[in-house]
């Protein structure tokens, strides 16, 4: 059940978004997938499934990937969160792993790939060894219907190479 | 094929320019766009798949804050007709032709149910409330009283005497019948040395783009008309009925469909929200969003393929097929919009590129109380692809020989090209197979799979102790590609002197704007970068189609480059005049018209712009007809054959029956490539798409018609682990039936795949096989692995699909 006057209760949250502290309130019922896109502007952030399953909806919290779609916005009170907008930092400049997404087209449609490339900054920040099979394991949790992953792992390795993740 | 100009983009490995945005994120689809006072709308929907409406209690949900209106079936009556979904015309020469015969069915689907709903997820309310979470919460308290109904779930439901009607308005549960004969088929059965029969099923299964559709509507007072954001693959399709519906011009309605995250072919025909959702914005005068959520996804948005394949084949003890006949059943749920793409496919594609002397196909589709059916990805080819590699699999074992030697037997050749088969396409012409060297290919691919080196029937042992099998089999396709009827461009200069391409059809993720550049780019001789690209909108071009059935960059691309043809004139001819040189005199490049061998004597294409703007500075050229700007259309002949030839390797676990695809090849010729990164991404992903066909997706309902898939828990894409390393290798046999050469690749990957694993899975069984019809269904199972290898497995009953 969902509604009635508990789930329109009204919390602060005090959360760092993309390196900006952001002070507000929420509904304690609402995602924080919802939050980061109806509330922030922050589009970027997709939702394919709003169960939990697909994957297009991951953002960094605390630095672990994270599925925005089935946490609550309150969850996220005073912790740090990273999404595609702030990847890369300023400018026009792209993050290794958005560059290597798109020289190799690891991407068609663009829909699941903010929530891979967040999945695959989670892989690569983690601790080795990293590896082919060991990335296919780790994305398994990211559906991307239109690549057939190929050229999402091609671009991975590429990026690793950049980042100076060694890969074995 | 010489290059017209100095440099070529067509050809080029080009970085899409759509790629640089989307993976900033800065993407904009429907759920994205912010518009002041929009309100959001949900739906209320069948819970069951058939029941009679007894009532309709929206009071409550009327009353909860944050909604604005509720809209049920009677909120809509003489407002807006029932959508007609029959939307695909059946071509005079199809219809003229004295051995076929089609039958095909409109079919009225409520916009709103009314006084019955007919499958588990059809709408009976709309919610319009201030937010999507407000929106939600009042769907959940409209009360609606329903008495059940028997359920029709298969064809021998829909078919049987007395059954219950699925649409009121079709008196026996048919959605089309296709039936088309060639040659003597009476006479290869009678005289062919063997006969055998095998019956193939394609399960239904969910294109599942990654994003699921969605609709934004907007109408403001005082002006007339809507524009309508759409997640869909064929905005004039959409713009039409919206029109019809709502008693609009065409013209009043601006169908955009901006990003779209995947079509596959769910979102390409009209559906009941986009109709709806254009309704209620011009009633409330205010801006309205739907986003479907994923489990309505699942329920409300059509499904794909379900065929039910008897094939039989005559053919004599050196494998030469005499004749094929093919009965099959296609459950076509609630409505059936394209029957000559979903079902006549089966009468242009069976054949593949054999040698078939005479043929029989009879298609009988049926309502069902289940989810619309459209032309998934492919669209019939794979379920014929399949049915037909089934059926020479089952030759190669009756005659003691290989899929391949069955194959080659009955190939046609190059030499034979253009070959015409003697059946017509589903645009009425002649299936003349143009440039097919499916032996080339054929010898390409072993030569890549030789290379790979797998032990192919050696059983090993695991890790843990298991009997791991490998094997490697084949698939075969061809597809009839770029499908009519038209689709039209503007190529124009603008003010500033950018070239601008303004193009029908709508991208999903095939870089298009990409694509469209590069051809634009090798006429003027500019770089890609410096062409804009607009598309998906039909406020720019009057006429216009979608995209579907691997024909944008074919039909769409031609009018592309036939628009920029033209302005290229129109430009050299103002030159000219500017000039006082004669036209053959003239160069352009790199944004400017030159004198041939005086490069210093130039004009800008902005000076060539501001000279056709009549008034005083205008030459002649300029005065009648203002601007740089050409439209053309492009209208294919028909459709140009692209082909090809897939292998699979893979392992089975011989005691649990789990089956790991490790690799596919795949050798395929589009014709002339325009982008071969392009291609390789619509190839790679088509591929793997054909493996979730073949071993893991499966759309299921229960007895009661009730869905049993309705998440990716239960629905099951394939995921990186599943998918494996794929190699490809193109022919380029260029097409003469457009002047860009191309051929379609969007499907091509899919067709093939399923044939190829179930060929695999039995090149690693040998001998253990004991009974091949288990790997005749889509998807094949673990249970159905065993099953070939004789081990009793208990299945289920309650799940059927």
């Amino acid at each position: 059940m969902s509604g009635g006057a508990e789930g329109k209760q009204i919390r602060p949250i005090r959360t760092v978004v993309n390196g900006a502290p952001i002070e507000g309130t929420v509904p304690v019922r609402q995602s924080l997938a919802d939050w980061l896109r109806d509330g922030l502007g922050l589009t970027g952030t997709h939702l394919g499934c709003e169960q939990g399953v697909c994957g297009a909806c991951t953002v960094m919290v605390d630095g672990e990937p994270t599925r925005s779609c089935i946490m609550f916005a309150v969850q996220a009170d005073r912790s740090e969160i990273l999404t595609i907008e702030g990847l890369a930092g300023t400018g026009d400049s792209l993050h290794p792993l958005q560059e290597a997404f798109s020289e190799r087209h690891g991407l068609q449609c663009g829909f699941c790939t903010p929530g891979m490339i967040m999945a695959c900054l989670g892989y690569l920040n983690g601790e080795g060894p990293h590896s082919r099979s060991g990335l296919r394991r780790y994305l398994s949790g990211n559906l991307c219907r239109c690549t057939g992953y190929m050229k999402i792992l091609e671009a991975v390795e590429e990026a690793a190479q950049q980042m100076g993740v060694s890969w074995s | 094929m010489k290059a017209p100009f100095d440099v070529a983009h067509i050809g080029q490995r080009i970085v899409p320019r759509e790629n640089r945005v989307l993976v900033q994120g800065k993407g904009t689809y429907v759920g994205d766009f912010r518009l002041n006072g929009l309100l959001s709308v949900a739906f209320v929907r069948s819970p069951s798949a058939r029941a009679r409406i007894v009532s309709i209690d929206v009071t409550e949900a009327r009353s909860c804050e944050g909604v604005v209106a509720v809209f049920t079936a009677d909120d809509l009556l003489g407002k807006i007709a029932p959508l007609r979904l029959m939307q695909e015309n059946v071509p005079p020469g199809i219809l003229r032709h004295p051995s076929i015969q089609v039958d095909s069915r409109p079919c009225n689907v409520p916009v709103l149910a009314r006084d019955e709903v007919s499958h588990v997820g059809q709408g009976i309310a709309a919610i319009v409330a201030v937010d999507r979470a407000s929106a939600e919460d009042a769907a959940e308290l409209v009360r609606v009283d329903l008495e059940e109904l028997v359920p029709i779930l298969s064809a021998d439901d829909a078919l049987a005497p007395d059954a219950p009607r699925v649409d009121p308005t079709n008196a026996d549960n048919l959605a089309a019948r296709i039936q088309a004969t060639f040659g003597d088929v009476e006479g290869a059965f009678a005289d062919a040395a063997r006969h055998l029969t095998v019956r193939v099923k394609s399960g239904r299964v969910s294109a599942s783009p990654m994003e699921t559709r969605s609709v934004l509507a907007q109408a403001t007072k005082g002006v007339e008309g809507v524009t309508v954001w759409s997640s869909t693959q064929v905005p004039y399709l959409v713009r039409n009925a919206i029109a019809q519906h709502l008693g609009l011009r065409e013209e009043d309605v601006r169908v955009i469909a901006p990003d779209v995250g995947g079509g596959f072919g769910a979102k390409v025909h009209v559906y009941p929200e986009e109709i709806l959702l254009a309704f209620i914005a011009r009633s409330l005068e205010q801006p309205v969003r739907w986003i479907e959520d994923r489990q309505e996804h699942f329920i409300a948005t059509a499904h794909g393929r379900d065929q039910d394949h008897l094939i039989q084949v005559a053919f004599e003890d050196d494998g030469q097929i005499r004749g094929i006949r093919d009965h099959f059943v296609q459950d076509c749920g609630i409505g059936f919009p394209y029957p000559m793409s979903s079902a006549y496919n089966v009468v242009s594609h069976l054949q593949g590129l054999l040698e078939v002397p005479s043929m029989e196909i009879d298609g009988t589709c049926v309502l069902t109380n289940k989810v619309v059916n459209v032309p998934y990805r492919g669209s019939g080819r794979p379920e014929s692809a399949f049915t037909r590699d089934r059926m020479l699999s089952r030759m190669a074992r009756d005659l003691g020989v290989g899929f391949l030697d069955v194959l080659r037997r009955n190939m046609l050749t190059v030499e034979q090209m253009p070959y015409s088969t003697g059946v017509l396409y589903r645009d009425g012409e002649q299936i003349v197979y143009d440039g097919c060297d499916m032996k080339s290919a054929l010898e390409r691919l072993q030569a890549m799979v030789a290379e790979a080196s797998v032990a192919a029937g050696q059983p090993a042992l695991d890790g843990l102790g298991r009997q791991c099998l490998k094997g490697i089999g084949f698939g075969t396709y061809t597809e009839g590609t770029g499908v009519g009827p038209f689709e039209g461009a503007v190529v124009s200069v603008d003010e500033a002197g950018r070239l601008t391409v303004e193009a029908g059809g709508a991208s999903q993720g095939q870089s298009h704007a990409t694509t469209f550049a590069q051809i634009v780019a090798d006429e003027f001789q500019v770089d890609p970068s410096e062409v804009l690209v607009r598309s998906g909108d039909t406020g720019f071009l009057r006429y216009g189609v979608g995209t579907f059935a691997s024909r944008t960059t074919i039909v769409a691309g031609s009018a592309v480059v036939q628009a920029a043809r033209k302005l290229r004139e129109r430009v050299l001819n103002v030159a000219a005049e500017m000039m006082e040189i004669d036209q053959s005199d003239l160069l352009v490049q790199a944004g400017r018209v030159s004198a041939r061998g005086a490069p210093s004597r130039s004009l800008s294409l902005r000076d060539i712009f501001v000279a056709t703007i009549p008034g005083p500075r205008a030459v002649s050229a300029g005065q009648d007809l203002p601007g740089l700007r050409e439209v053309s259309y492009f209208v294919p002949p028909t459709v140009t054959w692209s082909y090809g030839v897939v292998a699979a390797a893979v392992t089975v676990d011989a005691d649990t029956g789990m089956v790991a695809v490790d690799k596919f090849w795949i050798v395929h010729d589009c014709g002339r490539l325009i982008n071969p990164l392009v291609v390789e991404g619509q190839v790679d992903g088509a591929l793997i798409q054909g493996l979730g066909a073949a071993l893991l997706e499966s759309i299921l309902y229960d007895s009661n018609g009730t869905p049993l898939t309705t998440s990716f828990m239960d629905y099951l894409l394939p995921t990186a682990v599943e998918s494996p390393e794929l190699r490809h290798d193109h022919l380029e046999t260029p097409s003469e039936r457009n002047p860009l050469g191309v051929k379609g690749i969007g499907e091509s990957g899919i067709i093939a795949a399923p044939s190829a694993v179930a060929n695999a899975i039995e090149a690693a069984l040998g001998e253990l096989m004991t009974d091949p019809s288990p790997l005749d269904v889509l998807p094949i199972r673990p249970e159905s692995v065993l099953a070939s290898m004789g081990k009793d497995v208990s299945r289920r009953d309650s799940a059927r699909s």
